[in-house]
């Protein structure tokens, strides 16, 4: 009994449960104020809006995120900081240390990251003509969760885990800088996650991720509503910790850390975050809008009302163009920085590669429209546009040449880290090229809303994304546990991702120049397009099986791998320079950086000494 | 070094070659039947020449690498530490910027062609009304008829002004090319010229609901004499009647048949009727979007034996015709729905 | 962080302000609220340029009293600057009496918007430009609000004697975030009274 009772005092748990209360208390004073001024009671769009605001702001009030700030508003004497104490519990309370933040957000996303996946892999028996065709808003409810999901609750909040993780201990600081604000941000996550999964068992929505109105403006279905609400904690989520990353790095970096001897995983970590922090608030309005006309009458995208259909396009792509770059520029920057290590070589063309990361999110923001060839705009937008959506091929392309002159000359170590790396070099690779047919409007009116569109995105987002990640879990894995992963299930997992992502994303190239239609659940079987989507079925499964062995290889070795000690790869990074797990404080005293972190093959390089005392550097032996 | 580079620069030259040359020789796209199908169908193979190289020259760096530069077991030491080389980060970064421009000005001069509006009369203007889900089509220049069909004459540039009722759409003939959203509170513009006779289907191309698979709309390309022709039988007849066969003789067996069209489907996979027989379909169509029944003499459709007149439901309407003589195995399904609404049609 | 570089400011010693970590923290959220407005700004114009008449028939403006709005945040912006002035040398009384004003001020301004509110003929659901209106001038409002609501948590601080003239970070924040807000104010007179 006592052991059941324990759960409650779980922040967590607390909170969950009163945000449920919360919610219940919101909607029962809707209702009743609703009756009071003479409207009906019950109408489940408004009255489920107002229940959802109200149990997230109670969820977060018993979880503790205001409570310190509270404090300090009414002028009440701060109170004494307990010191945390070393146990599991730590990871489902309100922790401000941006180590348990970091896996907090990673483990969270991990677990919705598998679930994502297995609503897709529904979706792809159905257009296997494996099952029997799924009715049509399941299916379009399918694939819009889908998408909402792996980029909103899986890609975002994955690399949140990884930047709170990481950048203190690249940086040599000894936490962000504002751990209290960094707390709060993890813990919009869970809520935006459970909403927009919830949002299926409330009968769902159909209309893609890209919600588009008036179609999305309309109907009534109550979970598009969950879904606006969600996808709106987690863009709030993703701004405050960029305030935090973008302070923490121009405040917080080791005295001799200049720009150019940082990680490339921070100039990474800068682009991202300064597009977070600004572009972010373009689909939360744009969200925020679509749910006033659902639910208070609004008119901004009613033709009727006087509004414009395509301004709802203009401000959600005006976000969501830059997003793609949010998604994939970490992934890139964790090639570059794990190249390096495991071909003992500098990373050819620092410079350029770090550079390459802001000209890709600068170039990021002036593209937006490519995604509205075919949507109405006037013509004279569609050649500029065209331009500048080329013009980013060059960065990224500079990457990538960056990343294989990398490897010519090199030692390279073939462990599963830098497996996963260069299956994401390829895939990437794909991506990119099968963007450039995209972005020339001539071909793109054939191909837009195409399978085609779909392969590109996913060779971009694996490569980008999910590939780099798992190549950072591998890498990162005995820094964070103090143990190493199982290389021989890695190299399994390696393999079935790697032959899943190649049959997932080709055929789906193929698929769209042959002509089929996006977001269509069904087709004739005369256009002989089925053995293609058996084949990206096959993929999605054997992806998916990768992800079953991952869990198992974590779990396991997280109790008995190998003892990881503080540097197995013998990197250079400061990271790699403090025990594994790293202490609270991560450094015991800040050390100084006096060159850049890539000085392999020179005998006595030095990045950083690490204590003033015994002048401990980080050297190159 | 240098023997590296030298092996690794003829394998990447041999595989970009051979790659590009493939890509220029197949025909990517299936079904080319417009002139715009044409420009675009080049550009793809040229894109896909073009990025053909550039994976061919990583790859080839990258497999190299892989095979050669391995770690050998005992060696410890570190690789040469080579920083860059700034002439060749310059080459890639110069040589992608014109190859994007040029790409760009090309795509520039080819959507100018594809989309600019021709002289007035040179066009067959055509207005289409999509809503959820399906598609009506208005001829203004041909006396206003109406039609959920869309009959276009050979080599005829069309200009399309669309318009929604409701939320967005997208009109798209694979075979023709390019596709154009229809907006609500706009007007919106496509053009094209078929040059291939044939039967097309108009495909929804923006997520529009649950009906959103199953929009489409038959388009037929004929010559200019059949268009006329048409023109001329849709504004004779405001219900156009369908294609009759000659009646047999005294003797001829008669049938009749129900047949339910219900959630874009029929409620009967297969009908038999004699051979020669009077046939008499009492068709029901239950949903709100249009539907019909034609006869074929097989799947490709090219040889019709019957069409009926496209109805929106929920309506009823009766359709007379003359099954064939010879016995046989036919086809049948709805013009709107061509490939999801079918069955056999079997005289015997 | 204790390193930060100081200055002197009427004889005291101060950790310059726009060199903390909590100055920068707040000058990247306005700056990321500048996209909040920024994407209410284009709606506005983009509605506009797309609209043949614009503001729709029937819909009066009272100019003057947003007017009179515009003069209560300036003074506003001013009470608080004096307030700042005030407690960098030292003088507390004063500060609390600048922030009091403020918060008179600000809470003047948010009884005048609903005043306009309920006095015009038109709601966010009549037509789009009503949509805009509301919702451009409410997140404003709703910003003035959260800044009413900072400045009496720093007159709560203020009467527990938690600021002094080497201790006023806080009021030098909050001061920025009701600056900005009264900068936001008239591009959003300008933009929905001045530009028709």
């Amino acid at each position: 009994m006592n052991k059941i009772l324990k759960i409650f005092s779980l922040g967590v748990i607390r909170g969950l449960l009163a945000g449920l209360a919360g919610a219940g208390a919101g909607i029962g004073i809707t209702m009743l104020v609703r009756h009071a001024i003479g409207l009906p009671a019950w109408n489940p769009g408004p009255v489920t809006t107002i229940g959802i605001f109200t149990g997230v702001i109670t969820y977060l009030v018993v979880l503790g995120a205001f409570n310190y700030w509270f404090r300090w508003a009414i002028g009440a004497e701060p109170k004494e900081a307990e010191p945390p104490k070393r146990s599991w519990t730590r990871y489902f309370n309100l922790d401000t240390n941006h180590k348990i933040i970091g896996v907090q957000y990673l483990v969270t996303a991990l677990t919705f990251l598998p679930f994502a996946v297995a609503l897709q892999l529904v979706g792809r028996l159905d257009l296997s003509k494996l099952v029997s065709p799924l009715n049509a808003t399941t299916y379009e409810s399918i694939i819009s969760d889908h998408g909402l999901l792996m980029l909103f609750i899986v890609v975002l909040p994955a690399f949140s885990g990884l930047m709170n993780y990481l950048i203190p201990l690249l940086i040599g600081a000894r936490d962000m800088a504002f751990p209290r604000l960094n707390a709060l941000s993890y813990w919009l996550i869970p809520p935006a996650g459970l909403l927009t999964a919830f949002s299926l068992l409330v009968g769902g929505f159909d209309t893609g991720w890209t919600l588009y109105p008036p179609l999305s403006a309309s109907f009534e279905y109550i979970g598009m509503n969950f879904i606006l609400i969600g996808i709106f904690l987690s863009g709030l989520s993703s701004i405050l910790g960029a305030i935090n990353f973008l302070t923490t790095i121009f405040k917080m970096r080791a005295p001799g850390m200049g720009p150019f001897r940082m990680p490339v995983f921070v100039w990474s970590t800068l682009a991202t975050t300064a597009l977070t922090l600004t572009f972010t608030q373009f689909i939360g309005m744009s969200f925020l809008m679509v749910l006033f006309q659902r639910v208070l009458g609004m008119g901004f995208f009613n033709p009727q009302m006087g509004g414009q259909v395509l301004l709802y396009q203009y401000l959600f792509w005006f976000y969501s163009h830059p997003a793609v770059y949010v998604f994939v520029l970490l992934g890139l920057g964790i090639i570059s920085d794990t190249i390096p290590v495991f071909a003992r070589k500098p990373l050819f063309g620092y410079k350029a590669v770090a550079i390459s990361s802001i000209g890709i999110a600068a170039g990021g923001t002036i593209v937006f429209a490519h995604h509205m060839f075919a949507a109405g705009i006037p013509a004279f937008l569609k050649i500029p546009f065209m331009v500048t959506t080329l013009l980013v091929a060059v960065p990224t392309g500079v990457k990538v040449f960056a990343w294989v002159a990398t490897m010519w000359l090199g030692k390279l170590r073939i462990t599963t880290a830098f497996l996963f790396v260069l299956s994401a070099i390829v895939t990437f690779l794909i991506g990119g090229l099968t963007g450039v047919p995209l972005g020339i409007v001539p071909v793109d009116l054939y191909l837009h809303d195409t399978y085609f569109v779909v392969g590109h995105f996913h060779a971009t987002l694996f490569g980008g994304f999910l590939l780099p990640l798992m190549a950072a879990i591998y890498f990162w894995f005995p820094k964070v546990s103090g143990r190493m992963l199982s290389e021989k299930m890695g190299k399994m997992q390696w393999l079935l991702m790697t032959v899943g992502t190649t049959l997932l994303i080709l055929p789906m190239l193929g698929l769209g120049i042959e002509g089929m239609r996006r977001r269509v659940f069904d087709y004739s079987l005369t256009l002989g397009f089925r053995p293609l989507h058996i084949a990206t079925a096959v993929g999605g499964f054997l992806i998916f099986a990768g992800l079953v062995i991952l869990a198992y290889n974590m779990i396991t070795s997280a109790r008995r791998g190998a003892p990881a000690g503080p540097n197995p790869w013998n990197s250079m990074i400061l990271a790699w320079q403090v025990s594994s797990p790293p202490p609270e404080e991560n450094f015991a005293e800040i050390p100084r950086v006096v060159g850049n972190p890539f000085g392999y093959g020179v005998e006595g390089s030095v990045h950083a000494i690490m204590s003033t005392e015994t002048k401990e550097e980080i050297k190159n032996e | 070094m240098k023997k590296h580079l030298f092996i690794v620069l003829i394998f990447a030259f041999a595989l970009a070659i051979g790659l590009s040359y493939i890509f220029l020789r197949i025909d990517l796209i299936p079904r080319p039947s417009s002139l715009e199908r044409q420009s675009i169908d080049h550009l793809l193979k040229i894109l896909f020449a073009i990025a053909s190289v550039i994976f061919a020259l990583v790859i080839s760096v990258f497999v190299y690498s892989l095979i050669f530069f391995r770690r050998r077991p005992g060696d410890d030491k570190d690789a040469p530490p080579i920083k860059g080389y700034g002439s060749l980060e310059m080459a890639w970064t110069v040589i992608p910027l014109i190859i994007v421009i040029g790409l760009g000005a090309y795509g520039g001069v080819v959507l100018n062609d594809m989309t600019r509006p021709g002289p007035p009369q040179s066009e067959l203007e055509i207005d289409v009304t999509a809503s959820r889900f399906a598609w009506q089509f208005n001829y203004p220049t041909y006396g206003n008829i109406t039609s959920f069909e869309l009959e276009l004459p050979i080599n005829q540039r069309v200009a399309l002004y669309m318009q929604s009722k409701d939320v967005v759409h997208s009109f798209w003939v694979q075979e023709f090319g390019p596709k154009q959203d229809v907006v609500p509170g706009m007007t919106t513009q496509l053009r094209f010229t078929p040059t291939e006779i044939g039967h097309y289907t108009v495909q929804c191309s923006q997520l529009c609901g649950y009906g959103h698979t199953y929009m489409t709309a038959p388009v037929n390309v004929v010559s200019l004499a059949d268009f006329q022709t048409w023109v001329q039988a849709q504004q004779a007849a405001p219900s156009p009647t369908p294609t009759a066969t000659p009646s047999t003789g005294p003797t001829q067996p008669s049938v009749t048949i129900n047949l339910m069209a219900m959630n874009i489907s029929f409620d009967l996979s297969i009908i038999m009727v004699p051979a020669g027989a009077s046939v008499t379909i009492n068709f029901n169509n239950m949903d709100n979007i249009p539907h019909n029944f034609a006869v074929y003499t097989d799947s490709s459709a090219q040889t019709p034996i019957f069409r009926g007149q496209i109805v929106t439901g929920p309506a009823k309407v009766t359709y007379n015709f003359t099954a064939p003589a010879k016995p046989g195995t036919y086809f049948f399904r709805c013009d709107v729905h061509p490939t999801i609404m079918t069955g056999k049609f079997v005289v015997q | 962080m204790s390193d930060e570089p100081s200055v002197e400011i009427f004889g005291v010693e101060h950790v310059k302000a726009s060199r903390t970590p909590v100055y920068l923290g707040m000058i990247l959220f306005l700056i990321s609220e500048a996209f909040l407005f920024g994407s209410l700004f284009a709606t506005y114009y983009y509605l506009r340029a797309e609209t043949k008449v614009w503001p729709p028939a029937g819909v009066h403006l009272d100019t003057w009293l947003a007017s009179i709005n515009t003069f209560i945040l300036l003074v506003s912006s001013g009470t608080i600057w004096w307030a700042g002035r005030a407690i960098r040398k030292g003088k507390e009384s004063s500060l609390g009496i600048g922030l009091g004003l403020t918060i008179f001020l600000g809470v003047t301004f948010l009884g005048i918007t609903l005043y306009e509110w309920t006095h015009v003929t038109f709601r966010p659901w009549t037509n789009a430009y009503g949509s805009t209106f509301y919702t451009l001038t409410g997140f404003h409002a709703l910003h003035v609000f959260a800044g009413v609501i900072l400045m009496v948590s720093m007159l709560t601080r203020t009467l527990r004697h938690r600021f002094s003239s080497s201790n006023f970070l806080p009021i030098e924040v909050s001061s920025l975030y009701w600056h900005y807000v009264d900068f936001i104010w008239i591009l959003v007179f300008t933009t929905i009274f001045i530009i028709t």
